[in-house]
């Protein structure tokens, strides 16, 4: 650069001015510079500025509480996240503030309990920071719990991050607590996605299913576990509820890994994912007991009325029997007074006959209600069987074929035989309705069974403890899909052995809901006046009084067979308390003539007869038995009238007797207290007057009695 | 460059050869600044070169000398005019393995755009210490009288072996120094 000078060239003052005219344009250069300098510095300072309040408007952003300390550990950076951690010192907790001044302040106001702030708690607080050994937790007095992160920078500070961990903490001791709750529980709990895979299942699901772990079924689809039809269910219908309410409840069939079906009580909940939490118990056995519950309150309810309905029907029977003794007596009266073959005296006969039917549906009554003194004795089925199979065939139509099929003539039970046949005449006697006029087949079959098989093979009730005597057992009527229903009364013990009596009809058969109530008392398919409704309901009264049971398989249009099981015996021997009792006066094989214009009422006491061990021979009217009698008058060790017949009464026949010369025992029956009595019975030449209903025990005693006292010196 | 070089290498040549020597210099170099020098300024580093041939060429004395000599006068220049970085450095061995850790850095604290040559040094015993030089501008030539000028500041003594790297241009060379005893 060249300049112009007035000084001499070279001169000292020449020299100065040059340099001083350098150091000028120097200083205006320095001067530019400078400005451009503080533009500059402005510019830096302003974009400083700004970056230091983005980085706290970052680190404010931040849900960590932040601290930057420098190398002094005074603090530079301080956000609001950490000041409402530390409510307590957020005043101080600013830049500027030493580091152990915050500390101090801290253990000061008792912010933290944990760890414990001791003596030492300051300086293990700055040690902690200084060597940055990995994050940690501090629980403070106001129960937060925070994780702390603490590094050293790179300019010999350090950053303190602080996190509240509270609910991540809570949350994990509360996931522990339900974890444990879960696997506690009694009942299975399973967490399924939403491809049905499971996620979580506890112990007791696994136990459920047969497995060790819950674990073991991770992976799994919950489909899995349940069968076929219930698979369909839940496609079609519970999907669709759980999608709609968001949740189902229901039983459902499962199936246990070694595939054994179980029922189950499942709640299905949907969950936020669009997977399904669902519990689930096993109700197999709670089932099975509220079944046997149910059943039994059948029962009991079924027994409390028909044991109600029999106390009623006894008491009205036995007020009734009284009733029609009188009415009977009175009009045997005027049967007797009345000009023979007057009308009246016709109509008091048919007063009679109707209270005889009357004095018959008592005894079914009583029957029913098992009120009458059943005689306990060893009856050969076989026997009783063909005696009454006897009567029957003089009753039936001859399109009526009555096959006896005995399968074996060494079955015994202990009981009444009058009343055992009074139940085959009402099982054959409905057969034969049953059938009506068209014709067919009524079979009667005898045999042995082990309870055991009938309980297996039939499905019959088993009994499970010592049957209550006093209560009826319930009618279980279970109907199959081809229409024909099976009921039981009573039930059988596996260890027992049966002889089992079968009757069975190809008639019109019944349809379940009629075979339900056939052992109601007075209910009756028949027209009026053809039934009592009494018939079955005596059926049922006699089974249960033997400890038996009784089995009805119908079916419309097919038929109807009735098997009835009483406990088999030993001859001579009684099938347990209920039937042990010794039965006296029986029979050394004479003969007995049984006079009853009743057919049935004299059949009956010739088979008490019999079973005692007498022959005997049966008339229908005094007319009759005074022929048989001068015919063979040696041949009748004893004689048993009724007293009402047509003709000639029971004492007339027994005045007439003894007129002619007739020494043996007579005994006069009666259902009519009031006609006659001890006194008029000894004036006609009669040894004893017996009140019907005569009891088979009482009539042999009273017969024993008087042969042996004839017969003794 | 840093106009501090600059001004402190007119100071120096005004100071040993006169103010006439250094107005010729500064006439006849027809430098771009015109030798007008500013600390706050930043010239083209061969304006040093420029200064130190017309120097050289006016005295008589060889460029390397006056290169050399400048180093020590630069030495006590930047002592005077930045002190804080001498603070708590004991001896001229810590204080060269320091360069860059701790001047270099407040240098460009201070001073965003300097270009500064870079130093590596190494310890051979007690008494020795090797020490990289490298930089974009050939000034090589100015590192012994640095070190001379450190070596007096602390009071201590020391041998410097100089050996220019390739190629050897002045922008890499390799120091030997060695501690004198006593």
């Amino acid at each position: 650069m060249t300049y112009s000078s007035t000084l001499e060239p070279g001169s000292n003052a020449d020299l100065y001015e040059r340099r001083y005219q350098r150091e000028r344009r120097a200083r205006l250069e320095a001067e530019r510079l400078l400005e451009l300098k503080a533009r500059e510095l402005d510019r830096a300072r302003n974009l400083a500025e700004a970056a230091l309040n983005t980085l706290q408007d970052a680190i404010d952003s931040l849900d960590e509480g932040f601290l930057l300390l420098d190398k002094d550990e005074v603090i530079l950076l301080v956000n609001q996240r950490y000041r409402e951690l530390y409510p307590e010192i957020a005043d101080i907790a600013v830049p500027g503030t030493p580091f152990v001044t915050l500390i101090e302040a801290v253990v000061a106001a008792g912010i933290i309990v944990d760890p414990p702030p001791d003596a030492d708690f300051v300086q293990h607080r700055l040690d902690r920071m200084r060597q940055a050994d990995g994050p940690w937790e501090q629980r403070l007095a106001n129960g937060r719990i925070l994780l702390i992160n603490e590094h050293p920078t790179a300019q010999g500070g350090y950053v303190s991050l602080h996190t509240d961990v509270t609910s991540l903490r809570h949350g994990e001791m509360q996931a522990r607590w339900l974890g444990a709750a879960m696997e506690a529980a009694i009942d299975g709990m399973v967490v399924a996605d939403a491809e049905g895979k499971i996620t979580y299942a506890n112990r007791a699901m696994a136990e459920m299913l047969g497995l060790q772990s819950g674990a073991q079924l991770i992976g799994l689809s919950s489909r899995d576990f349940y069968a076929p039809d219930e698979l369909a269910r839940y496609d079609q219908e519970i999907r669709k509820d759980i999608k709609i309410n968001g949740q189902w409840r229901g039983e459902a069939r499962a199936l246990r890994v070694t595939g054994e079906p179980f029922v189950t009580e499942v709640s299905l909940s949907r969950l936020d994912d669009g997977g399904i939490v669902a519990t689930i118990r096993d109700v197999t056995e709670r089932n099975q007991a509220l079944e046997q519950r149910t059943r039994l309150q059948e029962q009991l309810f079924r027994a409390q009325k028909m044991d109600a309905i029999g106390k009623l029907a006894g008491g009205i029977a036995h007020d009734f029997n009284n009733i029609l003794t009188s009415m009977l007596g009175y009009a045997s009266f005027l049967v007797e007074d009345l000009n023979e073959g007057s009308e009246l005296q016709g109509f008091a006969k048919q007063i009679v006959t109707s209270g005889n039917r009357a004095t018959k549906l008592v005894q079914q009554i009583l029957a029913f209600s098992r009120q009458n003194d059943e005689q306990a004795e060893t009856v050969p089925i076989a026997r009783a069987v063909d005696e009454t199979a006897d009567m029957l065939r003089s009753t039936l139509a001859k399109t009526i074929d009555l096959i006896i099929d005995q399968g074996t003539r060494d079955a015994f039970i202990t009981g009444d035989a009058t009343q055992l046949s009074q139940v085959l005449m009402n099982l054959c006697v409905n057969a034969r309705d049953a059938i009506g006029d068209g014709g067919g087949t009524i079979r009667i079959e005898t045999g042995t069974v082990e309870g055991r098989s009938v309980v297996d093979e039939h499905g019959a009730p088993q009994e499970t403890r010592s049957p209550d005597p006093g209560a009826a057992p319930a009618v279980l009527v279970h109907v199959d899909n081809d229409g024909s229903s099976i009921a039981w009364i009573g039930a059988l013990r596996t260890d027992r052995r049966y002889v089992r009596i079968a009757v069975s009809d190809n008639g019109s058969g019944m349809p379940p809901e009629v075979l339900s109530r056939i052992f109601d008392p007075f209910f009756t398919t028949k027209p009026i006046g053809s039934g009592t409704g009494l018939g079955l309901s005596a059926v049922h009264g006699i089974v249960t009084a033997h400890s038996g049971a009784l089995r009805v398989e119908s079916r419309p249009g097919y038929g109807t067979r009735f098997e009835l099981y009483f406990p088999a015996v030993e001859p001579g021997q009684t099938a347990g308390a209920e039937g042990d009792r010794f039965v006296e006066g029986r029979g050394a094989q004479e003969t007995v003539l049984v006079v009853d214009d009743e057919v049935d009422v004299g059949g009956m006491t010739s088979l008490a007869l019999k079973r005692l061990g007498f022959r005997v021979d049966h008339r229908i009217s005094g007319i009759e038995a005074l022929a048989a009698v001068r015919a063979a008058p040696q041949r009748y060790a004893a004689i048993i009238t009724d007293q009402i017949m047509p003709q000639m009464t029971g004492l007339e026949l027994t005045k007439t007797l003894r007129n002619e010369g007739f020494d043996r025992p007579i005994i006069v029956c009666t259902g009519y207290a009031e006609a006659i009595d001890e006194e008029l019975v000894a004036t006609n030449g009669g040894d004893y007057l017996l009140f019907k209903p005569v009891r088979p025990r009482t009539l042999g005693e009273t017969l024993r009695a008087l042969l042996d006292a004839r017969s003794s010196p | 460059m840093k106009g501090m070089v600059l001004r402190g290498l007119v100071e120096h040549m005004e100071s040993a050869f006169g103010l006439d020597v250094a107005d010729k210099v500064l006439l006849e170099a027809d430098l771009p600044s015109g030798g007008a020098y500013t600390t706050v300024g930043v010239y083209d580093h061969a304006e040093v070169l420029e200064i130190v041939t017309h120097l050289s060429r006016h005295t008589g004395v060889d460029g390397a000398v006056l290169v050399d000599s400048f180093g020590e006068f630069l030495f006590a220049m930047l002592v005077d005019a930045h002190p804080e970085f001498l603070e708590d450095q004991d001896d001229l061995f810590t204080f060269l393995e320091g360069i860059e850790d701790i001047i270099h850095v407040n240098v460009r604290r201070l001073y965003p755009e300097a270009e500064l040559p870079r130093f590596a040094c190494a310890r051979k015993g007690d008494d020795q210490l090797l020490m990289h030089y490298r930089s974009h501008r050939p000034f090589a030539g100015l590192v012994p009288g640095l070190i001379r000028g450190a070596s007096r500041h602390f009071g201590e003594v020391v041998d410097i072996g100089h050996e220019p790297l390739p190629p050897a241009d002045g922008t890499r060379a390799r120091f030997t120094l060695t501690r004198r005893s006593g």
